[in-house]
């Protein structure tokens, strides 16, 4: 468990899983590229690695978006249910 | 003593003294005046006494006058005299007299009828017509006797008289004594009781004035701590409206650039996997590991988006059957339901104003929540009860009718330390790889329930279940306007049910 604001731990969430996206396509890129080589005709290896590619295109892009989330200041949540209006004090 | 009680006793002590002295004061005056009176009185009857001696003195030359010198006129005087003599009586009569002197007045009166020969002086009429005694009965020796005895008993009643005159100027005396006391004091008491209320006036009028200023200090500074306290309100309103603003903006932007390459990602996912699936072999596992990676992100911003907009674009409270709500949602369920061999029982639920969509949304999670974390040991049930209740809403001063709906399973549970954590957005209690889910849900719900002006609180023990309380008000007094629960701290609304159950 941690204390992490929502906006926080949303980021985080993220970053996790474009690490996923990152990891698990680079191995599939990795894999089609030396082991399925012989298996698979080199217009469809093309067309995967293609895919591939812009599939990490995609995810830079989402990770430069999370970067700029990251970057601006974002609402804490945790702090709004402080802010509910009361005139307890 | 208290102080007040002290002036109390001291102003009664006081009133009564005046009151005592002026009582002794009328008294002392009364006495005067009925002395002054017996006074006057004595002296008159001495004065007539004397007169009447003088007038027998006048029958006794005028008797002697006519006897010896045959003087007619002496008939005259010795009839005026008579007169004299029974007026004197009559008068002496008539006069009030104690009894100490009684005796001696009708002795006198006795006397003097002797003198004139009568049995009784009321024989005497007027005008007196009798004449001097005659010679043969007229005696020189007795009258002489007679005369001296009437001397006697003048003397002896001057004499008596004299005491009680004396005593009375003494009486007299006393009284005025008495009164010059009583008035002196009464005028020193005045005068001290005037001087005393003048500075219990005015120690009074500079209290009073202490307490105008501090009243006014008071008010003041009760008035700078509303400003104060409304200004901080207003500062908090106005940072929620801006924390609503900026996640909805942060929900927002997340979602609206993330989608795109996400989908680009789950697209060509999916063609890499129909096209080259096959290649991979096990190892297509990357494929799934990404694709659910990326699906994962979507529902994630999807989450957050909908969070945000429970307050930013919300629908109009509307009158909303909870049992219908509740029977789409077993519906939508229905597979879990079925799959999980939970057993659901539901009481009628009422009719509230509310947004229709969020009160689905809250009972989908809720009874998904239920659902989800089930006890392998035992056969999943979930409980859904409701009533309604008049509960005491302390920021409008009155009485409002609130729906209390309990969400009962007999799940895993949880630390009741995590009571409030698993209401933020994206916390969980439990890895993914347990349980599914953003971890958005129960934070969605306390979202809407909040915004419904209610309360959402939960309990729970480790092994033996969660029960999610919700209360909601049956009625808003405007259409999707926040009352005065919004401003009441968390779990004003739980206590006061607690206390109504109690």
């Amino acid at each position: 468990m941690d204390n992490k604001t929502t906006p926080e731990k949303l980021l985080h969430d993220l970053r996790n899983q474009l690490n996923n996206i990152f990891l698990n396509a680079e191995l599939a890129k990795l894999e089609l590229a030396t082991e399925s080589s012989q298996t698979v005709s080199r217009e469809d290896l093309d067309a995967s690695l293609a895919c591939i590619n812009l599939i990490l295109e995609a995810s830079n892009r989402c990770s430069e978006i999370v970067d700029k989330l990251a970057d601006a200041p974002v609402p804490d949540t945790a702090v709004m249910s402080q802010l509910k209006p009361s005139l307890e004090k | 003593m208290p102080k007040i009680r002290y002036w109390q006793l001291l102003f009664l002590l006081t009133a009564l003294v005046i009151i005592l002295n002026v009582v002794v004061v009328i008294y002392s005056l009364a006495r005067v005046s009925q002395t002054q009176d017996a006074v006057q009185q004595a002296r008159q009857i001495m004065m007539t006494i004397r007169a009447t001696y003088s007038a027998i003195q006048d029958v006794e030359i005028s008797e002697r006058d006519y006897l010896l010198w045959n003087n007619e006129d002496a008939q005259q005087i010795y009839r005026d005299s008579v007169a004299k003599v029974v007026e004197g009586v009559q008068r002496i009569r008539t006069s009030q007299y104690d009894g100490h002197t009684f005796a001696k007045l009708v002795g006198f009166e006795s006397l003097l009828m002797r003198r004139l020969h009568v049995s009784s002086l009321d024989e005497l009429s007027f005008p007196y017509a009798g004449t001097p005694s005659s010679l043969e009965t007229w005696s020189i020796p007795e009258n002489a006797a007679l005369l001296q005895e009437i001397r006697s008993t003048i003397l002896d009643i001057e004499q008596s008289y004299g005491v009680l005159l004396s005593s009375r100027n003494g009486e007299l005396e006393a009284s005025e004594r008495n009164i010059s006391i009583a008035v002196s004091l009464v005028t020193t008491l005045g005068v001290l009781g005037i001087a005393l209320m003048y500075r219990a006036l005015k120690r009074s009028l500079a209290r009073q004035q202490r307490w105008e200023t501090e009243l006014l200090q008071q008010k003041q500074a009760l008035e700078d701590m509303v400003a104060s306290r409304t200004a901080a309100l207003q500062f908090s309103n106005r940072e929620l409206e801006r924390s609503n603003r900026e996640l909805e903006d942060f929900a927002f932007i997340a979602s609206h650039d993330l989608q795109e390459p996400l989908r680009k990602i789950l697209a060509f996912g999916d063609r890499l996997k129909a096209r080259s699936g096959d290649a991979l072999g096990e190892n297509v596992d990357y494929l799934n590991r990404m694709q659910s990676a990326a699906a994962r992100m979507s529902m994630l911003i999807q989450d957050l988006l909908e969070f945000s907009r429970v307050t930013a674009k919300p629908k109009e409270f509307e009158q909303v059957s909870l049992n219908a709500v509740l029977a789409g949602v077993l519906e939508d369920l229905e597979e879990s339901i079925n799959a999980s061999k939970t057993s659901i029982r539901a009481d009628p639920l009422p009719d509230i104003q509310a947004d229709s969509t969020q009160m689905r949304q809250l009972l989908l999670n809720l009874i998904s929540n239920a659902i989800k974390f089930v006890s392998v040991e035992k056969t999943p049930e979930v409980r859904i009860t409701a009533n309604t209740k008049l509960l005491s809403v302390p920021a409008t001063l009155s009485d409002q009718e609130f729906l209390e709906l309990h969400v009962i399973d007999n799940g895993i549970g949880f630390d009741s330390k995590y009571t409030e954590r698993i209401f933020t957005p994206f916390q969980r209690l439990h890895s993914r790889s347990e349980y599914t889910g953003t971890g958005i849900g129960l934070a969605l719900c306390r979202r809407i329930v909040e915004r419904h002006s209610g309360e959402l609180i939960a309990s729970s023990k480790v092994g033996h279940g969660t029960d999610f309380t919700v209360i909601l008000p049956v009625r808003h007094e405007s259409p999707d306007v926040d009352t005065a629960s919004e401003s009441l701290p968390p779990g004003t609304l739980l206590q006061e049910s607690n206390q109504h159950a109690s």
